[in-house]
């Protein structure tokens, strides 16, 4: 566009070329903004579609789920080292350094940007999860690359004494709740009584043990970015290779975890005056069962188990079927609260009954298009909320999966036939483990 | 002349066109509650952002929550609350949830909360009439049998059980017990095992039948939808419902200013062992919403779990500890509190540390600290919002006045919240009897 603004005012004719430039440019900027990357709201919303997603030069993973509705960014920097690679009596390494070490270097810088944050451990990954401006994504990463560069472990004594003394409150805790203290080792059900009991192997780790774990473990882990909200990818990746973030070394590839040799049946009883009664079963699909049967595997038994126990057996105050915590979704837990004047052999029982039942009834197909009727209603809803997005994404990294894939839209249209052989075959080989509480008050 | 009129033409038109689509991005959004009128008079907000075609709705029915029961009837809002849950109108546990799934209604919650009475969904745009009218059976056409009631009855008592509640929900409850005395707010928020006990079919059908009228209603429609939509679906939906009578209007509670004589009580609970824990709490009434915003950005920089003064203090003393902050924001009055879980030992050693540290927060507190928290909640109300559930409240929170607290207003703040004649502290722990006041207070 070549004109005078000094001859714009003279010459009517440089005014009407003017015009014809300026529409062009508004024409440009309406096509530009209807492009994702420049944030269309009204992008497709169907929550199958693949996310997009790349690898930088040094094999840090990013994955967006763009969502300009309420201008917020929840973005996590998940680092793929957890409790699973933690030697059985350092139990706690992490927790050092995920809520101790990492957050004494980032908080002041954090809050100064008005990021509100928060760091959650697993047996899978550590992450950080904060709800930002999208603006400040570059800043947020800088901050969150010095964290990684380095640690120096300070405070451990005043830690050690700090998470001991939360052990103990969360045995008197953990009364009003089934399962608050099994949560933390229901995965591995072999490792269950040692975190339990973790106050007296925080006391054998010293800073020397913490500062080795950091450079093994944590220093060139695999690394994903989950970023769900108000940015489009081509400046979320802008601001990734503008940032801190592109200098940090090349990472491991991401291996997903095999949980199968970790899982062998284990009954455990825990009896003391803080718990309550309860039972859980904790089953492990593998991956190609999960694909194909996970989602309904849920759906079905919480269906099931509603008729065979409300109505049949009025033993329970509750029950739930459901993936265990963050994990990759393979584990399926099946939590049973019985009321509590019914004994707990009875609501074995009951269960038994009942598994013998769930692989004998005939489905009609109809049931299944049920299911998948809802679930296209929930996915609808999920992406209305950014947490409940980010934790599908979360899911499906761990698992090695993408997010369209791990929908499991595969799941609802099951033969009805393969979903009774695969719940045949679930129900008869060897759970995990079966976790029986117990309340038993003092001698 | 004429090309060039028209070129000038199609500039204006491709402006008129494009700017206010581009001005629409550019804009740094700002979420806003709108009210909506509707001829029903039913207290009406929308908060209009768009969602594609899901829609959040939301009822509360003011002061129908446990705070509000009867004494005779203390818990009979959280009876219904899983009742209704349950079973709409008459029709099965079973058959509620397949009649809610067809209708495409997802996340339904009912709450008692301890003013309001909450029903709350999700539900795609099409469907949201027929979602609200059979919502709506919930309150017009309960269809309760004596069976649903006794089993309801029957699983009341074990969230009441005092040996099994958390540290947390003990000193909760006695605090609240103590800076309330003779108000409701005071009394229990899961209710009484001994007034549940005598409620009735009747008279749960004559609480719901005065409770959830017109006058105490409000709606809350989160969406892409618009304020003459809103206004249709509202006209269309609160027929059922008997017009709004001004007498009728559930009166707020008469909250009397007089809190319990005692600063400090015990709880013993014998599993705490080697932990105690330490509740310090201050209620404050007729707070202006600077004045509220002032007392989260005080409480911010002194509790602030990895920097606050308070904190930074007990690190330095080496005393083991896990404390954090709230707040209770309920409609009459607010509570602000802190939680300490120590190690028993250090019991003596912390109290003392607190007293120090209330007298000091009393008459100074850091202008710099405070300015930078002061900042740090205006950047956070920048940071937009996760997820369309209870949006209103967020969007309200959010828009506290962080801008615009005067630095004398945060000093003014700091001394109520830190008076220590009003301040009042419990403590839960394996000691059957206080140690004297003297001793523990030194």
């Amino acid at each position: 566009m070549r004109w005078n603004i000094i001859d714009f005012f003279r010459n009517m004719r440089s005014f009407g070329n003017f015009c014809v430039e300026g529409s062009r440019i508004f024409a440009g900027l309406l096509v530009l903004y209807s492009l994702p990357a420049f944030g269309n709201q009204e992008g497709g919303d169907d929550g199958v579609k693949e996310l997009p997603k790349c690898t930088l030069s040094n094999d840090v993973n990013v994955v967006l789920h763009e969502d300009f509705k309420m201008n917020c960014l929840l973005i996590g920097v998940v680092l793929h080292v957890g409790n699973q690679d933690v030697p059985p009596n350092k139990f706690g390494i992490i927790d050092i350094i995920a809520h101790n070490i990492i957050p004494a270097k980032m908080h002041d810088a954090l809050r100064r940007l008005g990021i509100t944050y928060e760091v959650c451990t697993g047996d899978f990954c550590v992450q950080i999860l904060a709800n930002i401006n999208p603006k400040r994504t570059k800043d947020f990463l800088d901050i969150i690359y010095s964290c990684l560069v380095g640690i120096s472990v300070e405070n451990l004594e005043s830690y050690r004494k700090y998470a001991a003394t939360l052990q103990q409150l969360m045995t008197c805790v953990a009364a009003n709740a089934l399962d608050y203290n099994i949560v933390a080792g229901v995965k591995f059900a072999n490792r269950y009584p040692r975190s339990f009991f973790s106050e007296k192997y925080m006391d054998a780790i010293s800073a020397q043990e913490v500062e080795n774990f950091y450079r093994t473990h944590f220093q060139a882990c695999p690394i994903s970015i989950i970023a769900c909200g108000a940015i489009g990818f081509k400046g979320l990746i802008k601001m990734l290779r503008g940032s801190s973030f592109s200098k940090l070394s090349k990472r491991r590839k991401y291996v997903v975890p095999d949980l199968q040799k970790l899982g062998s049946y284990r009954d455990i009883t825990l009896e003391n005056k803080h718990m309550r009664n309860g039972i859980i079963y904790g089953y492990l699909l593998d991956a190609e069962e999960n694909k194909q049967f996970g989602n309904v595997f849920n759906k079905l038994l919480a269906h099931e188990m509603f008729k065979h126990f409300k109505k049949t057996y009025p033993l329970i105050m509750g029950y739930e079927v459901t993936d265990a915590g963050i994990s990759n979704g393979r584990l399926k837990l099946v939590k049973l609260y019985p009321r509590s004047d019914v004994p707990l052999a009875s609501l074995e029982n009951a269960y038994r009954l009942f598994e013998k039942k769930a692989c004998s009834v005939e489905y009609a197909p109809e049931f299944f298009s049920k299911i998948a009727y809802e679930q296209s209603v929930t996915r609808r809803i999920f992406l209305t909320n950014l947490q409940e997005a980010y934790a599908a994404i979360l899911k499906a990294c761990l698992r090695g999966e993408n997010i369209a894939n791990s929908e499991a839209t595969k799941n609802s249209q099951a033969n009805p036939t393969e979903i009774k052989k695969f719940l045949g075959k679930v129900f008869n080989k060897e759970k995990i483990f079966k976790i029986t509480t117990k309340f038993k008050a003092d001698n | 002349m004429s090309k060039n009129i028209k070129n000038i033409a199609c500039f204006v038109a491709a402006a008129l066109i494009s700017t206010p689509i581009l001005m629409k991005k550019a804009h740094n959004k700002t979420l806003e509650i709108c009210s909506v009128n509707n001829n029903m008079d039913i207290k009406t907000s929308l908060v209009n952002i768009n969602s594609g075609d899901i829609v959040y709705v939301k009822y509360r029915f003011k002061n129908a929550g446990v705070l509000h029961n009867d004494i005779s009837e203390h818990g009979i809002s959280l009876l219904i609350s899983r009742l209704l849950f349950n079973k709409i109108g008459g029709l099965s546990a079973e058959e509620t949830s397949e009649r809610l799934l067809d209708l495409e209604v997802r996340c339904f919650t009912v709450a008692a909360d301890e003013d309001d009475f909450v029903f709350s969904f999700f539900v795609t745009k099409s469907k949201i009439l027929d979602a609200m009218n059979f919502i709506s059976l919930a309150f017009s056409a309960p269809g309760f049998s004596h069976a649903d009631l006794e089993q309801v009855k029957r699983l009341y008592p074990v969230v009441l059980d005092p040996e099994m509640a958390s540290p947390g929900d003990l000193l909760l409850d006695k605090m609240l017990s103590m800076l309330y005395a003779d108000s409701v707010y005071g009394l229990s928020t899961t209710g009484s095992s001994q007034a549940i006990s005598c409620v009735t079919l009747k008279s749960l059908q004559e609480f719901m039948a005065n409770r959830f009228t017109r006058s105490n209603l409000e709606v809350i429609f989160v969406g892409k939808i618009s304020q003459f939509d809103t206004a249709g679906y509202l006209e269309a939906w609160g027929k059922w419902m008997p017009a709004a009578d001004p007498m009728a209007k559930v009166a707020a509670p008469t909250l009397s200013p007089s809190m319990s004589g005692e600063s400090v009580a015990l709880i013993t609970k014998s599993e705490m062992r080697a932990v105690a824990g330490v509740m310090t709490a201050i209620r404050l009434d007729d707070m202006t919403e600077q004045e509220e915003a002032a007392a989260h950005v005080i409480m911010s920089t002194v509790f602030d779990d990895k920097i606050g003064d308070f904190i930074n203090g007990l690190r330095a003393d080496g005393i083991t500890h896990n404390v954090f902050y709230h707040y209770l924001d309920r409609s009459w009055s607010k509570v602000f509190y802190w939680i300490a879980y120590i190690a028993k030992d250090d019991l003596q050693k912390y109290l003392a540390y607190t007293t120090r540290k209330i007298q000091e927060y009393f008459v100074k507190i850091d202008p710099g600290a405070l300015e930078e928290t002061r900042e740090f909640f205006v950047k956070t109300a920048d940071n937009g919002f996760e997820s369309l559930n209870d949006l209103d409240i967020k969007i309200k929170k959010a828009s506290l006045p962080f801008d615009e607290i005067p630095r004398n207003l945060l000093q003014k703040v700091a001394k109520k919240l830190f008076d220590p004649s009003r301040i009042r502290t419990v403590i839960v722990s394996d000691l059957n009897r206080l140690l004297s006041k003297h001793a523990l207070f030194r």
